[in-house]
């Protein structure tokens, strides 16, 4: 563990001072991304991370929050499997956004969106874009993005798979999907299936007589569907179509505190449709998307009735982009947002909520055949009008193995429905007079590329950030009812570091890939005196670090994910940092038509006792054991 | 005369037995003899419920004794202690548990385990009477022994059982209601395990204090319908001789008006009652007195209060923002205030060993 420190120091340094030969003219500075997705084209001066294949690949029948874990993202889950959320950047898990397909996926009732119920093998793409975006997707984006792609299947030859796979605790999954057609019409499903009884061993250190037992009430069970459809209209023309059926069934987990088994339980229920035309042409491009997001969250209590909470929205976005001259265009846009709710908590039957946004983005590139620079507002309109938020990206290639980025963008987050709505009882009341949150966010980053002896491709990026919300709201009891009652009144802030550094090597059977990155996060909210807190947000770690190497020997592969998080708070109590590392070993058989992957996890690798959230226990060394196989339709 | 000398200290000896009552619990004469424990609930479904200690020597607070000296966490909502034989029983309401420590230097002692939502504890011949509010609706009390900790049997009592005292030989309970109404005090007798009798007092009984003249005095909370305020049901003062059962006196407090606390002072002869959402105010209020003050003595809104048994200060407790750090002000007896500290998260009320 010790040498962890080491190794993170000098694959930093080995990239940065580019003494390798420098790449040739024809490369471009968006070339690290070979397909560009909307995102990507409108994420000027940010920094976007994507996660590899290989991470993707080797975590197939795993969820969501792991993945981003391995990428390392701040995720905290209640337990394995648990009710899982993601803050980027410092402060709350309501200013990271979570987008499929360009598609906010933040509950309109609590603003936030259950990453658990995401399975990993239904994606194909997935992103982490840093920093604001206000102006590009409107309210909650506030310090961050997570991107999760699923339409890459039509860049796939035909192919039928199946990946079954077992491993500790009564964890079994079997996912399944196929893609046929050609390049004008393809369709394709993904299934999945997974149950675990997460009863594993533990030793519970908040017990009087220090027992190792058997966690309890950790159970889940989720299946999915997604259908998708890819349709060439014309030769400018494409409509894709995506549908996403998900249920996803969690037993709270017990507490370690508690002398008695939690009996609590939560399904959550997703329905999501998605379709989208995009027309392009040299001097313009259309796209059109229309969305429907139904999420429904049921809480049994054995000591209460079932709570029914649910939300539908109908998403109506279009664009259009105008190419003005050779490099620069501008782009207009519209998005109408429907939102619906029913909750039993809420002081109106069904409350509903019209959100309807213009935006503007004007982008330059390749000035000098060095820059981009882009800038944009938007403009929504509630029952009220949101203040205007502006941003503003720049990128600069400095020489072939440098790059300079910068963004600012000011950012907002309309109240959610809990907050408008929730009705009086003895305890809790809503405020329909609430504020929308504001703040703004800014970064400066320098990015390094070279390819070394032709051979290694390096790249490195180093970034500052800062972050500032106002207005922001916070529930709080009322000084005289007692009451707790949402209320604008706390601000945060996070300012940091961020370091990334990624190398692949290609040999004639020989492949490695390195990714380290490092985060120092100084976040601090404003307590009810005035005075800033001594210590950041609930769960923020000041440090985080994660080191991921794999090794590919003709058809072997060996994989280990060594991932830090430093001291974090809960409430003002300090908590301990801790590491925990993955390892994997993968065979694979190829025939003509026929792909074999046999791949073992080894999680926890080291078997180190710790927890995400405090409390929660979580598993000790475990296993999966994961067979894909893989059926084309031409060698 | 050594037979004389023999007698003289047999008799003397049974003399100071028997001056020892059930009441008499062993005083903690240790780390933590001289001060007051402040009980911190802690916020809901994060156990970080702490105890605190003031000293009075030093006139400083202690921050959490019991994770300090067992290395490990307390619990979620810290609902009430008492001390019984030098030992301090720690009732970790949403933990299910009960937690023992030795009173004089909070080290770990035991634990009584798989309770249903405990509250309040009091004790009778070795025997824990735990008040249960189980699913929130049918309220029970466990009874466990103090030497096992083992629970040996549980018994309905009714709806939301809250606080409970040995008097007389009988154990005597307030359904508070739990998430429901109740209007009964329950006596029950350890010896046959049988609810002995109910009384019917006022709107949801919380807590009870006996005066110098013996009688019972029950703070009843009332009723609060949140979607009409107009349904509300009053708030009282209820006074029990606690030999014939008979309710004596009713002061209704007020109808929108919902107290959850209740003391006696030094000199048992006035009661306080205060603290609870939205109630204003610690009052004051004489056993001889035929009405009720027109004003409180301590104006505010707390979550808790206690008073000194030995010198009749009065501990009020604010929760703030009920997720940082709470206030504890000591008051005198007459309401001027002494002094303030920063306290843990939620405090709710002091335990003095002494």
């Amino acid at each position: 563990m010790k040498y962890f420190w080491v190794i993170l120091f000098f694959a930093h340094f080995a990239c940065s001072f580019g003494f390798a030969e420098g790449i040739d003219s024809v490369y471009n500075i968006d070339a690290v991304h070979v397909t560009k997705p909307r995102f990507e084209v409108l994420s000027i001066g940010t920094q976007v991370q994507s996660l590899d294949t290989f991470i993707l690949r080797a975590g197939r029948n795993l969820a969501l929050p792991e993945l981003l874990t391995y990428a390392g993202l701040n995720v905290n889950n209640y337990g394995p499997g648990g009710l899982s959320t993601v803050s980027v950047r410092g402060l709350s898990a309501s200013h990271t956004a979570v987008v499929w397909e360009e598609i906010n996926l933040q509950s309109p009732m609590n603003g936030q969106f259950n990453l658990s119920v995401v399975p990993a093998c239904f994606l194909d793409n997935a992103s982490i874009q840093y920093g604001g975006s206000g102006v590009n997707y409107g309210s909650g984006t506030m310090t961050g993005i997570v991107h999760l792609g699923s339409s890459g299947f039509i860049q796939q030859p035909n192919h039928i798979w199946v990946s079954p796979s077992l491993g500790s605790f009564g964890n079994k999954s079997m996912g399944v999907g196929f893609k046929m057609g050609n390049n004008r019409l393809a369709s394709g499903l993904k299934v999945f299936f997974q149950e675990s009884d997460n009863d594993f061993p533990f030793k519970n250190t908040a017990d009087y007589y220090q027992r190792t037992i058997r966690q309890t009430n950790a159970g889940m069970k989720q299946y999915g569907f997604m259908p998708q459809l890819f349709f060439r209209t014309s030769n400018r023309s494409v409509l894709k179509a995506s549908c996403w059926i998900q249920h996803y069934g969690k037993d709270i987990q017990t507490m370690m505190t508690s002398s008695n088994p939690n009996l609590t339980h939560q399904d959550d229920d997703n329905f999501l449709m998605n379709v989208q035309w995009k027309y392009v042409d040299s001097a313009v491009v259309f796209s059109i998307r229309n969305a429907y997001v139904y999420n429904k969250i049921l809480y049994f209590d054995p000591s209460q009735e079932a709570t029914n909470n649910n939300s539908r929205s109908y998403v109506t976005e279009l664009e259009t982009r105008l190419w003005f001259l050779k490099n620069q265009w501008i782009q207009v846009g519209f998005n109408h947002t429907y939102d619906v709710a029913f909750s039993e908590g809420y002081s109106t039957d069904k409350p509903t909520r019209n959100r309807t946004a213009l935006f503007l983005q004007y982008k330059v590139e390749n000035i000098g055949k060095r820059a981009n620079f882009m800038i944009g507002c938007r403009q929504e309109y509630v029952t009220y009008f949101v203040p205007i938020v502006y941003s503003a990206g720049f990128e600069y290639k400095i020489s072939q193995y440098l790059r300079f980025s910068s963004n600012f963008s000011k950012n907002y987050r309309i109240p959610t429905l809990n907050d408008l709505f929730w009705k009086e009882d003895a305890f809790a009341k809503g405020n329909p007079n609430l504020k929308p949150e504001k703040g703004w966010s800014g970064e400066v980053s320098l990015q390094q590329h070279a390819v070394v002896w032709g051979l290694i491709n390096l790249e490195s990026s180093q970034s500052f950030f800062y972050n500032y919300i106002s207005n922001w709201i916070i529930w709080q009891p009322n000084e005289i009812s007692g009451k707790w009652q949402p209320v604008n009144k706390s601000k945060g802030k996070s300012e940091g570091f961020e370091l990334k550094v990624k190398s692949i090597c290609e040999l004639t059977n020989f492949r490695t890939l390195t990714t380290v990155s490092y985060q120092y996060t100084h976040a601090r909210t404003l307590q009810n005196n005035g005075v800033w807190s001594n210590y950041p947000p609930d769960y923020v770690p000041i440090y985080k670090a994660n080191l991921s190497q794999a090794f590919v020997y003709k058809n072997m592969t060996l994989g280990y994910i060594h991932n830090y998080t430093g001291v974090r708070y809960s409430l003002g109590k300090r908590l301990p940092d801790f590491q925990v590392a993955d390892l994997f070993l993968g065979i694979t058989f190829n025939t003509s038509y026929l792909k074999t992957n046999l791949q073992l996890r080894i999680n926890n690798l080291w078997n180190e006792l710790y927890q995400v959230r405090q409390y929660y226990a979580m598993p000790m060394r475990n296993y999966l054991l994961t067979l894909t196989l893989d059926f084309s339709a031409k060698p | 005369m050594k037979k004389k000398s023999l007698l003289y200290y047999t008799v003397f000896s049974l003399l100071f037995f028997a001056a020892c009552t059930e009441d008499d619990n062993e005083k903690p004469a240790g780390l933590y003899s001289n001060g007051a424990f402040i009980l911190h609930e802690g916020t809901f479904g994060h156990s970080n419920a702490t105890v605190a200690f003031l000293s009075f020597s030093t006139d400083s607070v202690k921050e959490d004794i019991f994770s300090s000296t067992n290395g490990r966490p307390l619990g979620d909502v810290l609902q009430s202690m008492s001390i019984y034989k030098g030992k301090a029983y720690l009732v970790v309401n949403n933990s299910n548990k009960i937690e023992v420590v030795n009173a004089d230097d909070f080290k770990q002692a035991g634990v009584v385990e798989n309770l249903m939502s405990p509250r309040f504890v009091a004790f009778y011949q070795n025997k824990g009477y735990v008040t249960q509010w189980g699913d929130g609706f049918n309220g029970c009390l466990a009874i466990f022994d103090v030497t096992t900790l083992k629970v040996d049997t549980t018994i309905a009592i009714g709806a939301g059982p809250e606080g409970i005292a040995e008097i007389n030989k009988k154990l005597w309970i307030a359904n508070g209601g739990g998430w429901g109404v109740d209007s009964t005090l329950v006596i029950f007798d350890p010896s046959t395990l049988k609810v002995e009798k109910r009384i019917v007092v006022g709107h949801n009984p919380q807590h009870m204090v006996k005066d110098k003249n013996g009688y019972l005095w029950v703070l009843c909370s009332g009723v609060s319908d949140w979607s009409n305020s107009e349904n509300d049901k009053p708030s009282s003062l209820v006074k029990i001789d606690v030999n014939s059962y008979k309710v004596l006196a009713t002061y209704t407090i007020g109808k929108n008006y919902h107290p959850s606390m209740i003391a006696i002072n030094k000199d048992k002869d006035a009661l306080y009652y205060g603290a609870g959402f939205g109630f204003n105010g610690i009052w004051k209020f004489s056993i001889d007195a035929t009405n009720l003050e027109s004003a409180p003595i301590i104006e505010g809104y707390f979550y808790g209060f206690s008073v000194n048994p030995t010198n009749g200060e009065i501990y009020v407790f604010d929760a703030k923002d009920y997720v940082s750090s709470g206030e504890m002000t000591r008051y005198s007896a007459s309401g001027q205030k002494i002094k303030s500290y920063t306290v843990g998260i939620i405090p709710k009320a002091a335990v003095f060993p002494n």
